[in-house]
């Protein structure tokens, strides 16, 4: 498994790759340069994600393959700089998405909700 | 029970920990997060078991330290990440790491992770500790999202 770049350039500029996410990487074999970059060019669903000490952080979710099977995979990038903190297969994002069901990443979104499909009148 | 644990430091204002069980990991059944709490993510083992066989924590150092949390037990050493544990139906051990779940609020067929305990949390989580140590030990306030 080739490790990840320093930097990746999607979603209109260039991103650091914190150290963390090279780490992970050492576990979670999905993880390559070319699935994130994938998620922030082609994401389906992205918002600002907070969670419970008021922490926020921009999130994608996107298709990826994995496998013989398509996943969402979760991007989340610091607010400020855009730099990449984690990514993995997002599984319930998968399961909810498959299945139409966006209450999902209403739970989760503090703002920004944008979902790129047709169910998006569904917002 | 021995825990791997993996500390990033701080970087660009972010720091995370993983603790992992080393016991394997799904992959269709790969990993998830706290319903309250997308910054906690947890995976699971493979054939829809419902243990955490590891723990990932975003911005570790704003629970620290444990001594001002609202959320960590000193008596019993436990820092429980979540809420509504009471509504849990199914709680499931994996030595340390202590997974809350319950049936989701739109999906009752479907089970939720709601919320997850550490113990013995100041042995896990020295590293982040010890790389936190200059933090104020000011309370740590919760923020409450409004539901949707």
């Amino acid at each position: 498994m080739p490790p990840l770049p320093e930097t990746i350039t999607a979603g209109g500029s260039e991103r650091a790759v914190l150290r963390h996410v090279h780490d992970r990487a050492r576990q979670r074999q999905e993880l390559t340069a070319d699935r994130i970059a994938s998620v922030l060019d082609n994401w389906l669903v992205s918002c600002v994600t907070v969670d419970a000490n008021g922490r926020e952080a921009l999130t994608y979710w996107g298709n990826v393959t994995f496998g013989d099977r398509e996943h969402l995979m979760r991007v989340v990038t610091n607010i400020d700089t855009g730099s990449i903190v984690t990514a993995y297969l997002d599984t319930n994002a998968t399961r909810d998405w498959n299945a139409g069901r966006l209450d999902y990443f209403r739970r989760r979104c503090l703002r920004d909700l944008e979902v790129r499909n047709e169910s998006e009148s569904e917002i | 029970m021995n825990l791997r644990v993996k500390y990033s430091p701080m970087e660009e204002g972010f720091d995370a920990i993983v603790l992992d069980s080393g016991d394997e990991r799904g992959i269709d059944n790969g990993s998830i997060d706290l319903e309250f709490n997308p910054h906690v993510i947890i995976d699971l083992p493979p054939d829809d078991g419902k243990a955490p066989v590891s723990l990932e924590v975003l911005w570790i150092s704003d629970l620290l330290p444990l001594e001002t949390n609202e959320d960590y037990c000193a008596e019993t050493d436990t820092l429980t990440i979540g809420e509504e544990l009471e509504t849990a139906t199914l709680v499931v051990e994996n030595g340390d790491l202590v997974l809350y779940w319950r049936p989701d609020r739109n999906y009752p067929d479907e089970l939720t992770a709601i919320a997850v305990d550490i113990r013995n949390a100041s042995e896990h989580l020295a590293s982040a500790i010890a790389a936190n140590q200059h933090k104020q030990t000011k309370p740590t306030q919760k923020y409450v999202k409004t539901p949707r």
